[in-house]
């Protein structure tokens, strides 16, 4: 499981939730007001399969301007 | 953990899954109600005498239900319990730790109370009138977190405690006047002894057997059930006629169908609740699983169409019934808009050099859903759900600023949401 917190291009944020929601393993995505523009959560099966997503889907989408990946070591849930 | 069953964003069966589960649960719910009134009705029987034995039923319906479910089979490599999929909390149907089997033996001795209150109330009433009773219970939850946090409340909840409460009274209406006894029984026993069940349950559920194991619900389901139907009999055996239980052993045989039916509907919207929750924001899946509320009046009009009497006295002056549509219609809008008016929001944190683990400490505060601790730049991100912005900032973030060595927090406000 990992967060993607990602900085977005000015008026780009519909279509990259539009790309963003194609990707089978995110779980969530929320648009946000703040430091980053969406927060994306992943359940991947691997390391492998969030680099393969963070190399074909993410880095592909045309308006995002920055990201920052954070795996989850611990998750607690109501 | 349930956070490993949530569904994938795009896919559209899921969100159709989604709302099948929520408002399926509320559906169950209308159903198990159903199979109660018409039990009562169509069988002469006193409710009191109906409900000790319908809720023995379904306590052995729930241990047979839960024992199948244990049953380990091997499924990608894994060898799970068929209950797997209905709670991925779930293993086998054991006996809880100390602690929350204490918090399910409260749970259960509330809960024992308001089943009887509804037992009392489903006997002169039908299912148009008991389901928007039941709802009387997030008042007086709204009033116990307002209560217990010293805080004042908001336009939302005032609103929304007015419209439950005005819409309460509305479908307690009688042509006398306000059925009296039946509406003490709601603001009384029946929905301060819920609010007390769910307060309970709730601490149940968060408590952790072990790192990333919390209890399930089916266990929870079996032994609240349990005291629940001990101390229902108990308060029961006090008012009960003497020839109980020779109309018991007389009415078992054609009751079962019906209680069968009650006890398995129940159970499902249960497991569809949790599902649900599993897959969606609570606040979504209780503004759906509410169609209870309104259900209650077409299961009632048809029923009885389909068979005379059944579902309860009918009331033929159609200003009551339009009095009865106005209180639910009351009670929907106060579910909805006290769901619909919660706030989100993402809390990056990073600590000091040298903190140990704070996430259990994270997570007991009071209105955080989700917890994770990260690899990376921030070191913990919270979930966080309040009634407003306001309440986010006095009551949530404040509390994670005090606690130790944390270096810096960073606030990201939800403004929509995919799942």
């Amino acid at each position: 499981m990992a967060y993607v917190l990602m900085e977005i291009e000015i008026g780009k944020t519909d279509n990259v939730v539009e790309h963003l929601r194609k990707i089978p393993q995110a779980t969530k995505i929320a648009v946000t007001t703040g430091g980053y523009d969406i927060v994306m959560l992943l359940e991947v099966a691997n390391l492998e399969e969030l680099y393969d997503i963070t190399v074909h889907h993410i880095h592909t989408t045309p308006g995002i301007k920055d990201t920052q990946t954070a795996v989850v070591e611990k998750m607690m849930t109501v | 953990m349930s956070s490993v069953n949530q569904r994938p964003v795009s896919k559209r069966p899921s969100s159709t899954i989604f709302y099948t589960l929520a408002i399926g649960s509320g559906v169950m719910r209308t159903l198990s109600v159903a199979f109660d009134t018409v039990a009562i009705n169509t069988i002469d029987i006193d409710p009191i005498i109906y409900g000790f034995l319908a809720q023995w039923v379904s306590f052995i319906a729930t241990v047979l239900i839960v024992a199948i479910v244990s049953i380990r089979r091997t499924a990608n490599g894994r060898r799970q319990s068929l209950g797997y999929n209905l709670d991925p909390d779930f293993d086998r149907l054991r006996i809880l730790p100390k602690k929350p089997m204490l918090y399910l033996i409260a749970s259960g001795f509330f809960a024992g109370i308001s089943t009887l209150s509804y037992y009392i109330l489903i006997g002169s009433t039908d299912a148009s009138n008991v389901l928007p009773y039941g709802q009387l219970v997030i008042i007086y939850l709204l009033i116990g977190d307002l209560l217990a946090e010293k805080d004042t409340p908001t336009i939302i909840e005032i609103q929304s405690i007015i419209s439950i409460l005005f819409g309460v009274l509305l479908v307690g209406a009688t042509p006398g006047g306000f059925d009296i006894p039946s509406l003490l029984i709601v603001l009384g026993p029946m929905n301060v002894s819920s609010a007390f069940v769910t307060y309970y349950q709730r601490k149940t559920k968060r408590h952790e057997i072990r790192p990333g194991l919390r209890v399930d619900s089916l266990n929870m389901r079996v032994w609240s059930l349990l005291v629940l139907n001990s101390v229902m009999s108990f308060l029961m055996l006090t008012i009960m006629p003497a020839n109980s239980w020779q109309v018991m052993i007389d009415y078992f045989v054609p009751l079962l169908w019906m209680m069968v039916g009650s006890s398995v509907s129940i159970f499902l919207a249960l497991v569809m609740y949790a599902r649900a929750l599993g897959k969606g924001s609570m606040s979504i899946v209780n503004s759906l699983s509410a169609i209870s509320v309104v259900l209650g009046v077409p299961v009632t009009l048809i029923g009885n169409a389909v068979v005379p009497g059944a579902f309860g006295i009918i009331e033929s002056d159609s200003f009551m019934w339009i009095l009865t549509i106005f209180g639910i219609i009351l009670v929907m809008i106060g579910i909805v808009s006290i769901q619909a008016a919660d706030v989100r929001s993402i809390v990056l944190i990073k600590v000091k050099p040298l903190v140990g683990d704070i996430l259990p400490e994270l997570f007991d505060i009071r209105g955080v859903e989700k917890a994770a601790a990260l690899a990376g730049t921030q070191d913990y991100l919270l979930t966080i759900k309040s009634r407003n912005l306001a309440k986010t900032r006095t009551k949530i973030l404040e509390k994670i600023q005090k606690i130790q060595g944390i270096d810096h927090i960073e606030t990201l406000v939800v403004i929509r949401e995919y799942k």
